[in-house]
């Protein structure tokens, strides 16, 4: 019997604000514990929250970028319930009125497209980090992440496999780096992801009894949690027994999931509109005017470099999946309007060099006029593609020009034909027998000339000029 | 002067302008007054001489209330000093930052004074659900000066303080104000910012002023009001001059008289208090008309469902964690969280916080909190109605009876709530609302009748009060103490 | 009515004491049964939308700015227990 999952995810994504989402202290990442913290993040006796804009803007956008209906309307509750990580024992999120629904993002999968619907995003406040003691009766709060704004982005179980979780995920983030609406870096826990599975009999439509599954620290251990559940649904059911509706735990070290409490109590969040915050409407025009500010999306963009500038769909690819490196690619070909060997450079030197350091082309010394100037120089002859693998080297770890590099040290290829003239009767005279073998006929004879008289000359001769200097007096 | 302690903050102002005397010179007044009386009131919990004293030596060079000592309820934050909602379970907590009516009052020169009792979290209409001990009514100490805002109104009342801040959620300004024959208002919802005011229930408090006479309550009013860029639900409306409404002239002013506000059974002495009040305004030339507010019966009711629930969940961070009281010795986290507030919330606490819990769980909230909602949308229409069938202000007694005897209601909470019969439609509906002296009944007890207008129309209200207190002189009895 | 408040106390994490549950549950059945007014007497269908709040539509935001956080001393001051700069909570232990 085949069984196929059903999995919907829940992912949380820190929005990328200076401030937090109800008060003005800093979210940035790290500090000593409760150093960012105010008696409005503290949850301390009497005060209230007030909304940041920014944070609003940000996820009207990504909630367009998903393709969701943005609601006019914003209105929030409290979540109740009681944690030390929660300072007001309560959670400010939206409920029955969300920001916006009925989205949802197209990925690829096995070659072919698949459309994820996305239920619903809405805004909520983050909770602080509680710290256990090893072994010891006590715990310890750090409130510093309590009130950063969060987006909540809930999908439907449209996902069938661990693999379309994951690429889900992929998209998901490249999509959200792209409006830089999150850094998405699950280690900084700005990216957090819950899963819900059910397995069903392949070609049947209805929903099992669904698991939760949380505590997965990247994309590989959702899939690998999700693949470990599915198998053990499947055992489960073939076993005769029932699925349980509970949450679990993924152990990355044991490789599996385990129930996180059997008598979990039933949950009572007590919903209610959160009376601090008044629901008011969206200024007219916000929604539109957000939607004309989007950037060009990857799915938009990748089209755009097949169809314009001809890249082949695999370059398009990879280029895309960082926005900082498409973004650099494009300014390249402003310089330099061959965009093949643009892409050939950056898919190889280029980003070898810079991954071997682990750094951002972004971050890089070697700027976008700096590489269009390299290759106008082996365009013009000037130097040869080999030697403009060494100079691009030294470009990234110096910054300088290419230009500058090649008359430091005195690169320049000599194409000036007097000088080569001068070379080939030397290398001609001195192997005289190969000089006839070529005459007999012998072809590879003459690469060997050739490679003489580039040594002659350290590897400076223009080769093409060289080669034809040589056919020009041999067969003369 | 031996007598700065019963004068108005007007006539001190005055005095400090010629100066005829010092501001340490009220603090030494009213602070020995307080010494003498509040032994048997017991309307402060805190008062430091020497801090109000400093601040009298210190004070800005100029400022509205330069020089006027302002008592404050236990429930505001004051910057480093004891802030406890009268409450065991915020025993010792100092918070660590000024509410915004704080920050205006000290800006304007005002000298902080005292932390006043109330009612645990203003819980109550008596003041005897303080945890520390009740407060007494200046006028007779068998009885309860009302609540919860108990504390600000006897020590205004006794002359221990001369103005005093309160809150105000269901009538916790007025009928306190009306059970010690001082003034007190509540404003329209937003007027003032409630950055710091430790929340009841957010959707109906507000912050407002006690005082000795019409005057002073506006002239406080208009320093503590105004947009508060810290209070989402404050309302960016520019505070007209209050103190320009005070015109002794009420010609053509429509009062409206709401039939459900009169109803047969009511105490006879309070009704003929306010129908006096009504025929004196209607004397000076105002236009009285009949008015119906039909949803009034159903106000306690949507009250106590839609506070107690906001107030279950605005007080579920006294928790023991960051602040407050701590169980001893939890033997785990549950433990902590059961023990220290089952032992530091009071009775009323516990019980509306269980009430509040219970209407928005599982099951139950569209039949009680959904439903109360709608009702409340209802009470307001009914307000708007009168107000857009052209009435300036209602006038209704402010509460059914006078102060009642301590302990008289204490056994039976549905009583208690009924108390509040008259003053709590106007914070459903959001509008603002004062309560004046209007009489004493036999025994000698205040009478206070109140004052309703439309929103944002507090000057109306001030106009009419005004224009009421300049043809009477309730105002001018004090207490025999 | 006293499994309700045992749950509903639970819920608020309030201890109480077997007698406080009587009385409370004594007095709620009062209570509620007086606020079902609401239900028994008023029929409002369609009359009229839930209110959540006096003025709707009128909302002020913060702009994007980081303010100072509070100092260290002050964040714990008021704490009932503390560790260096965190707040301590005994074990949480799932029951």
């Amino acid at each position: 019997m085949a069984y196929e999952p059903v999995i919907g995810l829940e992912v949380h994504v820190q929005l990328k604000t200076v401030s937090k989402m109800f008060c003005g202290c800093t979210t940035e990442f790290g500090g000593a514990p409760n150093s960012h913290t105010c008696p409005v993040c503290l949850g301390f006796p009497g005060v209230l929250p007030v909304l940041n804009k920014r944070a609003l803007t940000e996820a009207i956008r990504a909630a367009l970028a998903v393709g969701c209906k943005v609601s006019g309307k914003v209105k929030f509750h409290r979540k109740n319930y009681f944690y030390p990580d929660l300072p007001k024992d309560y959670q400010i999120s939206q409920y029955d009125e969300p920001l916006s629904e009925h989205g949802c993002l197209k990925i690829k999968t096995g070659g072919a497209e698949k459309t994820i619907r996305i239920k619903r995003v809405h805004m909520e406040e983050d909770a602080g980090k509680l710290i256990h003691e090893e072994g010891g009766g006590s715990s310890f709060v750090d409130f510093n992440r309590s009130g950063m704004p969060l987006l909540e982005i809930v999908s439907e179980p449209d996902i069938n496999s661990p693999e379309e979780a994951y690429q889900y995920l992929t998209d998901l983030k490249l999509l959200l780096r792209y409006l830089d609406v999150s850094d998405c870096d699950m280690e900084k826990g700005s990216l957090r992801c819950d899963a819900n599975i059910s397995i069903r009999k392949k070609g049947e439509a209805g929903l099992g009894t669904k698991a939760e599954v949380k505590n997965m620290n990247s994309f590989k251990a959702v899939k690998s949690a999700l693949e470990f559940e599915f198998e053990r649904q499947v055992k489960c059911l073939e076993a005769g027994e029932r699925i349980i509706q509970e949450t679990r735990l993924w152990d990355p070290d044991k490789g599996l999931t385990a129930s996180m409490r059997s008598k979990e109590e039933a949950h009572d969040y007590r919903y209610f509109p959160e009376p601090d915050l008044v629901p008011f409407a969206l200024e007219s025009g916000l929604i539109d005017a957000e939607r004309k500010n989007l950037p060009e999306l990857p799915e938009a963009r990748k089209a755009r470099f097949v169809g314009a500038l001809g890249l082949p769909e695999y370059d398009a690819e990879v280029l895309i999946q960082d926005k900082g490196t498409a973004d650099y690619f494009e300014e390249c070909v402003k310089f330099y309007n061959k965009p093949k060997t643009v892409s050939n450079w950056l898919m190889g030197d280029v980003s070898g060099y810079l991954n071997a350091k682990n750094l951002s082309v972004r971050d890089s010394k070697l700027k976008p006029p700096g590489l269009a100037g390299l290759l106008k120089e082996v365009d013009s002859g000037k130097i040869s593609g080999k030697m403009a693998k060494d100079i691009i080297i030294e470009m990234l770890d110096t910054g300088k020009d290419a230009g500058a590099i090649i008359s430091e040290k005195g690169l320049a290829q000599i194409s000036d034909s007097g000088e080569l003239e001068k070379f080939a009767e030397e290398a001609i005279a001195e192997n005289a027998k190969t000089a006839e073998d070529f005459l007999k006929g012998k072809d590879n004879a003459l690469m060997f000339l050739v490679g003489q008289v580039m040594k002659k000359t350290k590897g400076k001769a223009n080769p093409a000029a060289v080669n034809k200097i040589l056919r020009d007096k041999l067969s003369k | 002067m031996d007598n700065l302690y019963s004068l108005t903050a007007g006539e001190l102002l005055g005095l400090l302008d010629k100066k005829t005397i010092k501001p340490e010179e009220i603090i030494e007044s009213v602070y020995s007054r307080a010494q003498s009386v509040d032994k048997k009131i017991k309307g402060y919990l805190n008062l430091d001489k020497e801090k109000a004293l400093a601040r009298a030596k210190s004070l800005p060079a100029s400022g509205r209330l330069r020089g006027i000592p302002v008592a404050i309820k236990d429930n505001i934050c004051v910057e480093g000093e004891l802030t406890t909602c009268a409450s065991k379970i915020l025993r010792g907590f100092k918070p660590p930052y000024d509410a915004t009516v704080i920050g205006k009052l000290k800006s304007e020169g005002a000298i902080i004074f005292g932390k006043t009792n109330m009612d645990e979290f203003a819980f109550g209409s008596s003041c005897e659900n303080s945890s520390y001990f009740p407060t007494l009514n200046p006028w007779d100490t068998s009885r309860i000066p009302g609540g919860s805002s108990g504390g600000s109104a006897a020590v205004v009342s006794a002359d221990e303080a001369v103005m005093a801040i309160g809150s105000d959620t269901g009538g916790s300004i007025r009928q306190p104000a009306s059970l010690c024959g001082v003034v007190g208002m509540k404003p329209t919802y937003g007027r003032v910012s409630r950055y710091g005011l430790i929340a009841f229930a957010s959707s109906l408090d507000q912050i407002g002023p006690f005082a000795k006479d019409i005057k002073d309550a506006a002239l406080l009013l208009s320093v503590i009001a105004g947009f508060d860029e810290k209070d989402s639900t404050s309302v960016n409306v520019p505070v007209p001059d209050y103190l320009g409404c005070l015109k002794n002239d009420v010609k053509g002013m429509k009062i409206g008289i709401p039939k459900e506000y009169f109803v047969p059974g009511m105490d006879k002495e309070v009704e003929a208090a306010a129908r006096e009040a009504i025929a004196l305004l209607k004397g000076k030339g105002a236009q009285v008309v009949d008015v119906s507010l039909p949803h009034t019966e159903y106000a306690v009711a949507v009250y106590y469902i839609l506070a107690t629930a906001e107030a279950s969940s605005n007080l579920a961070r006294f928790d023991g964690v960051q602040f407050g009281y701590r169980c001893e010795d939890p033997a785990n986290l549950l433990d902590m969280y059961e023990r220290t507030r089952g032992e530091g919330f009071g009775a009323e606490a516990k019980r509306r916080i269980i009430l509040g819990t219970y209407v928005l769980s599982s099951g139950y909230y569209d039949a009680y909190y959904l439903k109360a909602q709608k009702v409340r949308m209802l009470i307001k229409n009914d307000f708007e109605q009168v107000f857009k069938s052209g009435c300036d202000c209602i006038l209704t007694p402010t509460s059914p009876t006078p102060a009642f005897k301590v302990g008289e209601k204490s056994a039976d909470p549905l009583s208690m709530y009924l108390s509040d019969i008259f003053t709590i439609s106007v914070n459903l509906a959001g509008v603002p609302a004062l309560s004046m002296p209007c009489g004493f009944t036999k025994s000698g007890l205040p009478i206070g009748m109140q004052l309703i207008g439309n929103f944002f129309e507090e000057g109306k209200l001030f106009n009419a009060a005004y224009t009421y207190e300049s043809n009477t002189d309730w105002h001018k009895r004090s207490p025999e103490l | 009515m006293e499994d309700k408040v045992r749950y509903v106390a639970r819920l608020a994490r309030i201890k109480l004491t077997d007698g406080e549950v009587g009385l409370f549950s004594r007095q709620l059945d009062g209570i509620l049964g007086y606020v079902d007014k609401l239900n028994r007497k008023l029929d409002i269908q369609g009359k009229a939308p839930p209110m959540s709040h006096p003025h709707e539509a009128s909302n002020s935001f913060r702009a994007d700015e980081v303010k100072p956080s509070l100092p260290p001393e002050k964040v714990l001051a008021n704490a009932p227990q503390k560790k260096g700069d965190f707040f301590k909570v005994p074990r949480i232990i799932e029951e």
